[in-house]
């Protein structure tokens, strides 16, 4: 026995477990936080810092102290801050592996809140790519004239290919007939057949005349058939040429449409005023719309296999007598100082297994008698419990809030701002398989407008300036439709009138501008192959005059045969 | 403190007789493949500290295979899922499943399922192994080292008396 067995080893185990125990407890607090700031910074894709975690074991309850989720879009802000987390936990529930608090509240949240450092990770996790309508990447929108080369390198133009294809036809049938008349009976042989007629008329042969008239007629035949041949060939080409020279007209309008550039473009002033600073709420309510999944079902492959919240691998599922989410959080209750004043509200049912408690996220939030707004209320559900019914639903509802000094549009470079404004905001947005549909409804009334001093041209400035410091209401009504990675918003304002008669004749002088050059680029591609393809016909037309002669000649010589 | 460390030395290269040796990287297999931290590896702590292995090897044996596990990890995954979604074993799963003790081990976890299994599968297979090397081979190594001018200095060195002295732990 005591070959095989080291006594004092069982002491050292004993001391290792009973001396592990406490150590556990001790820095099960650092576990805990480490725990929450590596899983919480994969998925909000920047940093997350927790300033104390304490879990306490009788009875088990854990709490948090100081929670920072950084913004991955601005790393030097908190997107959320939050001063103290407190919730008990289920004993039972975590020997089972199970994270679960009925009650948790959230106490001084607040958003957009500046950092001493960075948020930024090193690496970054890639999000799905989105192709939202280029509302503002669009260079004519901006009034900065566009890089020409480039629209016209990117662009699938008709004319170069067309260009290219003329060219090699119109040389191939330069070649091939300068070839063919070579073959084809030519001053040679009319100079030979006057030379038999003049010898006819020195003999009596019956049968040398009947020859010569039949080598004539053949050759006529010859060429009469060469003459058509050509003229079929040379009507094909006159109307590819024809083609060719309509071609870049053709490219030139594809060219308008594609670029947005188009009159049809200019009719929506509203999308180009108001489109840049939606279409970034978008992109950042998509965003976090996507960074939000994992709490909301697990990524799994197939039935029963899920992508765990933190760890390798995949979690396999079986059956369970009690199915119960490995975390569930039944309530959270919130209360968020905005600037439009405090905000409070319960988030229910958030766990990533809606399939095994059966019951959607849901979430509502309100604020009465606040000091800038007379009433907001947020709420909304998310469904991932089957997948028939799985969508979002979000209802938005701002009632008479005070603004004062917003950036509202950054339009060509000419910020416009909303000095004072009193509006109601109404915003719908259903999520689901199907798609997304978002509806914004804005009005703003009184509001008075004022255009700043920016980068943008001076005459914009002026326009605008005038046309909208007279403005005292407007409404924006907004949309978006399609799915999450390619949508379009469609944007109509009661500004749309103002702004098109303010800067109308500065986009239309710029617009002059761009076609000037695009034409000017397609111009200098073209000249090349149009050269040539003027040479080769002139070439061919050189051709069908020789072979007008050729026929004439033997027509002549024919006519001339003695009967 | 040289005394000291003297004798956490000769404690930690004691037993080592190549079945000691053996069993000690086969421990060392399990705890560095899976999971450092869950209860199976509790077991084995227990077993290598109560049985007569050689700890310096178990030890070093536990941070070779960790860092192969790293490696490994596209591979046990691969293999746990499919022994998790094997429909003969899925009663035998479904039962540990309702067990507090099993799910703290986290077996359902494709990594941990597969780590372990293989971390099983070669727990014999290394111990024969590393007990059958060392015996063909012990001598001849030996031999050499003894020669090299390294092992002469620390031979004649004020810590290699000090750890001659010290006795009486491992054996």
């Amino acid at each position: 026995m005591a070959r095989w067995v080291r006594w004092q080893g069982l002491v050292a185990f004993l001391l290792i477990v009973v001396g592990g125990a406490p150590f556990s407890f001790l820095f099960a607090d650092v576990f805990v936080k480490q725990f929450i700031e590596r899983t919480g910074t994969r998925l909000a894709g920047a940093r997350v810092e927790v300033e104390g975690a304490r879990l306490s074991f009788f009875p088990p309850a854990l709490t948090l102290k100081g929670l920072h989720v950084a913004n991955p879009e601005e790393p030097m802000a908190n997107a959320l801050e939050v001063a103290q987390i407190t919730g008990p936990l289920d004993g039972p529930g975590l020997l089972r592996r199970r994270v679960i608090i009925n009650e948790m509240s959230v106490e001084g949240m607040r958003l957009n809140t500046p950092r001493t450092s960075s948020g930024a990770l090193r690496k970054t996790p890639g999000n799905a790519t989105r192709k939202g309508e280029k509302l503002v990447g669009s260079e004519v929108f901006s009034l900065r004239l566009p890089d020409v080369e480039k629209i016209v390198e990117q662009a699938d133009l008709q004319s170069p290919k067309l260009a290219g294809a003329v060219q090699v036809e119109s040389k191939r049938a330069k070649e091939r007939w300068q070839k063919r008349l070579l073959d084809l009976p030519g001053t040679d042989k009319a100079a030979e057949y006057r030379r038999r007629i003049e010898a006819l008329k020195e003999t009596t042969e019956a049968g040398a005349a009947l020859g010569l008239r039949k080598d004539i007629l053949r050759d006529l035949q010859k060429v009469t058939a060469a003459q058509q041949e050509f003229a079929a060939e040379m009507a094909s080409l006159r109307e590819r040429a024809v083609q060719l020279e309509r071609a870049p007209l053709e490219d030139f309008r594809r060219l308008r449409e594609q670029s947005s550039a188009s009159p049809q473009g200019l009719t929506s002033f509203s999308q180009l005023f108001f489109g840049p600073r939606l279409t970034l709420w978008v992109e950042r309510a998509l965003l976090w719309h996507e960074r939000l999944q994992p709490f909301l079902q697990r990524v799994g492959s197939q039935k029963g296999v899920v992508k765990p919240l933190s760890g390798p691998g995949f979690d396999v599922r079986f059956k369970e007598h009690q199915p119960l989410p490995d975390l569930l959080i039944r309530t959270v209750k919130a209360a968020a100082p905005l600037e439009l004043g405090n905000v409070a509200g319960r988030v229910r049912n958030l766990t990533p297994d809606q399939n095994l408690l059966g019951q959607p996220m849901s979430f509502a939030f309100a604020g009465e008698g606040l000091p800038r707004a007379s009433s907001l209320t947020l709420e909304g559900e998310a469904d991932r419990v089957s997948r028939p019914t799985e969508g979002d639903t979000m209802k938005l509802r701002i009632k008479d809030f005070r603004v004062e000094n917003l950036t509202i549009s950054d339009f060509a470079g000419v910020p416009v701002t909303l000095v004072s404004g009193t509006g109601t905001l109404e915003a719908q947005a259903v999520f689901n398989q199907a798609g997304i549909f978002l509806d914004l409804n804005l009005a703003v009334d009184p509001a008075r407008l004022s255009v700043e001093e920016g980068k943008g041209s001076e005459s914009i400035r002026e326009a605008l300036s005038a046309a909208l410091e007279r403005t005292v209401r407007f409404g924006v009504k907004a949309s978006v439709r399609g799915t999450v990675k390619e949508y379009r918003i469609n944007i109509t304002s009661d500004l749309e009138d103002v702004l098109k008669e303010a800067v109308a004749v500065e986009v239309e002088g710029q617009l002059a501008k761009v076609e000037d050059q695009v034409r000017s680029v397609m111009a200098a591609k073209l000249t090349e192959p149009f050269r040539e393809v003027r040479a080769n016909m002139e070439a061919l037309g050189g051709a069908a005059r020789d072979l007008e002669t050729r026929l004439a000649q033997l027509t002549e010589l024919q006519k001339n045969l003695p009967q | 403190m040289v005394r000291l460390l003297a004798k956490v030395l000769k404690i930690l290269a004691s037993e080592t007789e190549p079945g000691q040796i053996g069993l000690a990287a086969s421990f060392a297999l399990v705890v560095g493949l899976t999971r450092i931290f869950s209860p199976h590896n509790l077991s084995v702590l227990f077993l290598v500290l109560v049985l007569r292995v050689n700890l310096l090897t178990f030890i070093l044996g536990t941070v070779l295979f960790s860092a192969a596990g790293w490696l490994l990890e596209p591979v046990f995954s691969w293999l746990g899922l499919a022994l998790l979604t094997t429909q003969p074993l899925e009663r035998l799963w479904t039962s540990l499943y309702q067990s507090p003790l099993w799910r703290l081990e986290r077996f359902n976890n494709s990594v941990v399922m597969g780590s372990l299994a293989i971390s099983l599968l070669l727990f014999l297979p290394v111990a024969l192994l590393t007990t059958s090397l060392i015996r063909r081979h012990r001598e001849r190594i030996l031999a050499r080292l003894r020669l090299t001018r390294a092992l002469q200095i620390l031979t004649a060195s004020r810590f290699h008396s000090a750890y001659q002295t010290v006795s009486g732990w491992g054996r």
